[in-house]
């Protein structure tokens, strides 16, 4: 019954799929998080555990979700605790319970990333119509944001900009969502992602051509890639690169399996899941390394960004650029442009991601409960949207962070290490390698075999006992230096994911029970 | 700038580079279609 209701929807062409796993991957920390992470851990050194990273991480775990996935849909699972199900041939009943991460945690991420992307439309908007213009200097710029994320302070902004913008962007995903895979995520990919490429080669043109002030584009750029050797023999680093590699390639979320579930049988992965990475890759090394942070050096010095970045994201990402945007030398008018190609650009990298990271769900509902597309997408926006308001009315107190660290950042760790355990140790890494292989147009090497079965499921426990070591007890008892006027805020969080973690595990157990099949047997 | 920032920056631009263009040159030398479900 689900084989063919799952088999109603499918990916239109090949390059669509390849932008639209693109657009998954390519989102706001290929532009902003990447620049910092290089420049605070070791300039050029820190493309050396990067790499290595990326080629025993980073690529094994994409080639596995896109199997598992394309293998679930086959099955008629376009979610994580079906797929979970067929890697332990329905032997295991836990298995699908642990599932619950793959559409829970991109759920919770969705939620708080989706307002932060509505707060791209809205500079864009800002930048075009200047509304910004008369501010002079990164602290009023950085009043003006704050003005917009906190609802009760009116300086420059009252609460309606920031509830429209949030509420015009969850519109706009449902439009996207309702219209389909094909219709709506293939061709919003396929309109976006040139959009975003042309709009960042505008830019980076534009950086690497500016005058010096401060500083040239040129310290700029030796100010992420001058490097620094001590770097390497530090643990820390390393971590930093493989979380980089992690987050930015979207592994360990469940969105990847869920689009790759739409595939047919013969499809191939194995040269499209490299393709998606290396376009991730491009975005994010070429473009990303070379637009937030040399236009800060030359704006700010080394000494001014290096403050800017070290107060997060954020600051580099809206202020920073905000401010210099507007210097721009040349008319006024084209510093409004320049500004809106920026935040327009980060909203397409930002919206591509939240189709994907709300596919999960929407794919549950449509499958284990015989929704309707469109009412499962109504019914995941309208929860996004109130749960949303959560974030919109609490950021102030930092709960951003608490839902951040949980789900966007430690379950992704938790997901992909019990994903690697069961597909390399209980399916298999035979059958597993015969699986990946299916209809492949390119041959992964064999090395890869023991990287996926031993080296990739090392490094991510490694991860997880460094973490344990080092930042469990404190993290969970908030002694991490957080503010104490926030933590009733985060503690409040907290209980919101476990409690969406509670309804996600009594929803599998009711759509498991309501599923009339026996369990199956893969193929 | 560092000699080593310029080594730094250029093998990772070229190599992320290489890589995509490798990827997609190979891709759109493939059928373009994906296929039907006929073929199952």
């Amino acid at each position: 019954m689900s084989v063919e209701r799952h088999a109603q929807e499918r990916w239109g062409t090949r390059i669509g799929l390849v932008l639209a796993m693109a657009g998954n991957a390519v989102g706001l920390g290929n532009f902003l998080r990447f620049p910092v992470q290089a420049a605070q851990n070791g300039g050029g050194t820190f493309m050396i555990p990067y790499f290595i990273s990326f080629l025993i991480l980073g690529i094994p775990l994409m080639w596995i979700e896109w199997g598992v996935g394309r293998m679930g849909g086959r099955h008629g699972h376009g979610t994580i605790p079906g797929m979970f199900d067929l890697l332990t041939d329905g032997k295991k009943p836990w298995a699908k319970y642990l599932g619950v991460l793959g559409i829970v945690s991109p759920l919770i991420v969705f939620i708080y990333y989706t307002y932060v992307v509505s707060w791209m439309l809205g500079f864009s908007f800002f930048s075009l119509t200047g509304h910004y213009s008369s501010l002079d200097g990164v602290d009023d710029m950085r009043n003006y944001l704050y003005s917009y994320q906190n609802l009760t302070d009116a300086s420059y902004h009252g609460s309606l900009p920031t509830l429209l913008f949030f509420f015009v962007t969850i519109l706009f995903l449902g439009w996207v969502l309702g219209r389909g895979i094909s219709g709506g995520i293939e061709k919003l990919a396929l309109i976006g992602m040139p959009i975003l490429f042309v709009f960042a080669f505008i830019l980076m043109a534009r950086v690497l051509t500016l005058p010096a002030m401060e500083a040239s584009p040129a310290e700029g750029l030796n100010f992420i890639w001058s490097p620094d050797w001590g770097a390497l023999g530090n643990a820390r680093v390393w971590l930093a690169a493989a979380g980089q590699v992690f987050f930015t390639l979207s592994i360990g979320m469940g969105t990847i399996q869920t689009y790759s579930s739409f595939l047919r049988k013969k499809d191939d992965v194995a040269l499209t899941g490299l393709s998606t990475a290396a376009t991730n890759e491009f975005a994010e090394v070429v473009l990303g390394g070379t637009i937030a942070i040399p236009a800060a050096v030359v704006f700010f010095g080394v000494a001014g960004a290096t403050a800017i970045a070290a107060n997060g994201t954020y600051d580099l990402g809206i202020v920073a650029m905000g401010v210099v945007f507007q210097g721009l030398p040349g008319a006024e008018l084209w510093g409004r442009l320049a500004g809106f190609l920026w935040y327009f650009l980060l909203f397409i990298a930002g919206i591509t991601s939240s189709v994907a990271l709300a596919s999960p769900a929407i794919a549950f509902l449509k499958e284990e409960f015989n929704f309707t597309r469109k009412r499962a997408v109504s019914a995941v926006m309208a929860l996004g949207f109130a749960i949303g308001m959560f974030h919109v009315v609490f950021y102030r107190w930092n709960v951003m962070d608490e839902w951040d660290y949980w789900a966007g950042t430690f379950g992704l760790v938790v997901f992909a290490a019990i994903e690697i355990v069961l597909f390399a140790h209980v399916f298999g890494i035979e059958r597993g390698w015969k699986e990946l292989h299916m209809g492949a147009d390119i041959a992964i090497p064999r090395i890869y075999k023991p990287i996926m079965k031993w080296i990739t499921p090392l490094f991510l426990f490694l991860i997880l006992i460094w973490w344990g070591a080092t930042e469990a007890i404190p993290t969970l008892l908030m002694q991490t230096g957080q503010a104490p006027e926030t933590v009733p805020y985060r503690w409040l969080s907290r209980g919101l994911m476990v409690l969406m973690l509670i309804v996600g595990v009594e929803m599998i157990r009711r759509a498991w029970r309501n599923r009339s099949d026996s369990p199956e047997t893969v193929d | 700038m560092d000699t080593f920032a310029i080594f730094f920056m250029s093998f990772s631009m070229l190599a992320a580079t290489t890589l995509m263009t490798f990827c997609m040159v190979k891709i759109l030398g493939e059928n373009q279609a994906l296929g039907t479900d006929d073929d199952e």
